[in-house]
């Protein structure tokens, strides 16, 4: 405020009014204001306009956000619906998989009722040599060699053919009969 | 304590890195005077608290718009003058008037009647007699020593209209004193 206007204001109250010119400005309401008031309220009021300010920082609708919304939403739609049925193809795939190896591994399991493997848990194995030895006629090579009732090497495939009108010796007929 | 002038601050407030910097000067400034100018129009410290607090938040949520078509000074006191006056508005002035007058009742009662706490107490009654505008054109003059010019922008009158209306306003108030001391 200018000392100018100050003075203004005084010298015109002065001629206006003597007696309200004459009247001390003391402030008879600063006595009820709380002790700390000011420095409270100010605090208070900052409080107030960081939350605005907070409030007003948060970011804005880009232009156009509604215009474009509509499409947007049909191609996220079009893209969950792609996904979800790409899913479903490929639990259908894994399911018949799975399907197919369980059924195969029952079909092999059924197969393999009678394979070597499970006759040498179910079977005593001298017994079953004693079978193998009695029915050697009716067993393939391969199930004899497992069984050690043959060697591997008996197994190579000769070059020599067999001499012809040839009569295997007595005791000889099992090695004659790999040894072609 | 020293703080940046209005533009100064306005420029702090405008700027999202400093705008808690600039709330804080604006409100260090002008806490104090808008406290006084509302509290003479409301006469209670609860009531002047509340207006100030409304005040300064209408100041804030709309600082950002401030067109500087008028000063900041005039433009915060415009907004803390028609908040006082709404807030007499709301309560009819019935309760204020009737606290008022026992109060000063009392305090006349008190005091030899030419004393200076009891001419002002008698000041107070005398300036609650005006009408609202009046009054605040009267306080903007006689307390805070304004020059006519920025009560207008605040009032949004002519200089000429407020000055009849500030010479008005004394020669009520004198009589009132006359016709009571």
């Amino acid at each position: 405020m200018k000392r100018s206007e100050t003075y203004n204001v005084k010298e015109e109250l002065e001629q206006l009014s003597p007696l309200l010119a004459s009247l001390p400005k003391k402030n008879t309401m600063v006595d009820d204001v709380p002790a700390g008031y000011f420095e409270k309220a100010e605090k208070e009021i900052l409080a107030q306009a960081r939350i605005h300010s907070y409030e007003g920082s948060k970011p804005g609708l880009p232009d156009g956000y509604f215009a474009g919304m509509e499409d947007r939403f049909m191609a996220s739609a079009e893209n969950k619906k792609s996904k979800r049925r790409s899913m479903v193809i490929f639990l259908f795939q894994a399911a018949a998989a799975v399907f197919v190896v369980v059924l195969t591994s029952i079909i092999v399991f059924r197969n393999s009722g009678a394979s070597g493997a499970d006759l040498k848990e179910d079977v005593a194995q001298e017994e079953y040599f004693n079978y193998l030895q009695e029915n050697i006629d009716e067993v393939d090579i391969e199930t004899l060699a497992e069984y050690d009732l043959v060697d591997e090497s008996d197994l190579a495939v000769s070059q020599y053919p067999l001499p012809v009108n040839s009569e295997p010796e007595n005791g000889q007929l099992f090695d004659s009969e790999i040894n072609f | 304590m020293s703080f940046p002038d209005d533009k100064d601050i306005l420029e702090l407030i405008r700027s999202e890195a400093t705008r808690n910097e600039g709330f804080r000067f604006l409100v260090a400034r002008y806490k104090e005077k808008l406290y006084w100018h509302i509290r003479r129009m409301v006469h209670e410290h609860e009531d002047a608290d509340d207006v100030l607090q409304n005040t300064f938040m209408k100041v804030i949520r709309h600082i950002e718009g401030f067109k500087e078509q008028s000063s900041l000074y005039t433009w915060i006191y415009r907004i803390a003058s028609n908040e006082a006056i709404n807030f007499l508005h709301s309560r009819q002035r019935q309760t204020k008037e009737a606290t008022l007058g026992l109060v000063s009742a009392a305090s006349v009662d008190q005091h030899d009647n030419h004393s200076p706490e009891a001419m002002l107490d008698l000041l107070a009654r005398a300036i609650d007699t005006l009408p609202e505008k009046q009054k605040l054109v009267f306080n903007l003059r006689y307390y805070d020593e304004m020059p006519y010019h920025q009560i207008a922008e605040i009032t949004e009158t002519s200089e000429g209209a407020l000055k009849a209306s500030y010479h008005l306003a004394v020669r009520k108030i004198e009589d009132f004193l006359k016709a009571r001391a």
